[in-house]
């Protein structure tokens, strides 16, 4: 459970830490380019400490893709904070979950059973309701 | 507009995470060594658009981007130690739900953004259906 604690924790903070940066003027691409500093040097560590490094040509090329597309990701939710509260953002992000059971779905025919099905249909709902009001 | 990047932001963020379980798929031994060129790769895409646009890091963005580094990767250790130990019936509601409510609670309190009432039900759907997908 104390795990658990810590990593609601330290991705609270993460959100918070986003949100006030865009209310203080940070640059956006320096932001990210130091989260990013931040972000290698822990994985170094930790992969130094508990793991071998086993690089793959196959991991090597899904690590090209994962690590442009996450960079883009957070380019564009910082942006969306300047047009939206951050806990619509932090969660409207955190619904991509559902991409990679759709891949799955798609790619390696997984069926959803009847609570994922519901959950996957439920996502658009969740992100149209969680939008900024227009009139405001 | 925040619908227009929210949609960016949510598919560029999916297709990353299921890079990430396609990796756990083709060699899930190397799921850690994966993480790491992913950062390489994410540090070096930043890299690229911060040297081409010229820019430069002030205190603050140093400050707060290390944090946030920090505190992403720190959160992402933490949780796989916690699924390891927890029943995923545990695990995912809390992991899913409370830091959004968290957000949610601290961005009222520092910011005064209180979501609207179809805000607080996409929040209560949004949290029903990671649930519903996860467990």
């Amino acid at each position: 459970m104390t795990y658990l604690f810590l990593s609601v924790i330290f991705y609270t903070i993460a959100a918070l830490a986003y949100k006030h940066a865009n209310q203080v003027g940070c640059d956006r691409i320096s932001l990210i380019f130091s989260e990013r500093i931040a972000a290698v040097f822990l994985m170094l560590f930790y992969l130094f400490l508990f793991d071998t490094f086993r690089p793959s040509a196959q991991v090597t090329l899904l690590a090209f893709v994962g690590g442009i597309t996450i960079f883009l990701s957070r380019l564009t939710l910082l942006i969306s904070l300047k047009y939206g509260k951050i806990s619509s953002s932090w969660t409207a992000v955190n619904l991509s979950v559902i991409v990679p059971v759709i891949a799955s779905i798609f790619f390696w025919k997984e069926k959803p059973d009847a609570k994922q099905t519901i959950g996957l249909i439920l996502v658009p709902l969740a992100i149209f309701l969680l939008q900024e009001d227009k009139s405001k | 507009m925040w619908l227009k990047y929210i949609i960016i932001s949510f598919f560029l963020s999916g297709i990353s995470d299921t890079t990430w379980k396609m990796a756990g798929e083709v060699a899930p031994s190397s799921v850690n060594s994966y993480l790491f060129i992913f950062h390489i790769f994410a540090l070096l895409s930043a890299m690229v658009a911060f040297f081409i646009t010229k820019r430069r890091i002030k205190k603050d963005e140093l400050f707060l981007g290390m944090v946030i580094g920090f505190s992403l990767i720190a959160g992402g250790i933490f949780s796989l130690k916690a699924i390891i130990l927890l029943p995923g019936i545990v695990f995912f509601p809390i992991s899913s739900c409370a830091s959004l409510l968290l957000v949610t609670m601290f961005a009222s309190m520092i910011w005064k953004e209180k979501p609207t009432i179809r805000q607080a039900i996409g929040l209560i759907i949004a949290c029903i259906s990671i649930i519903l997908i996860a467990i």
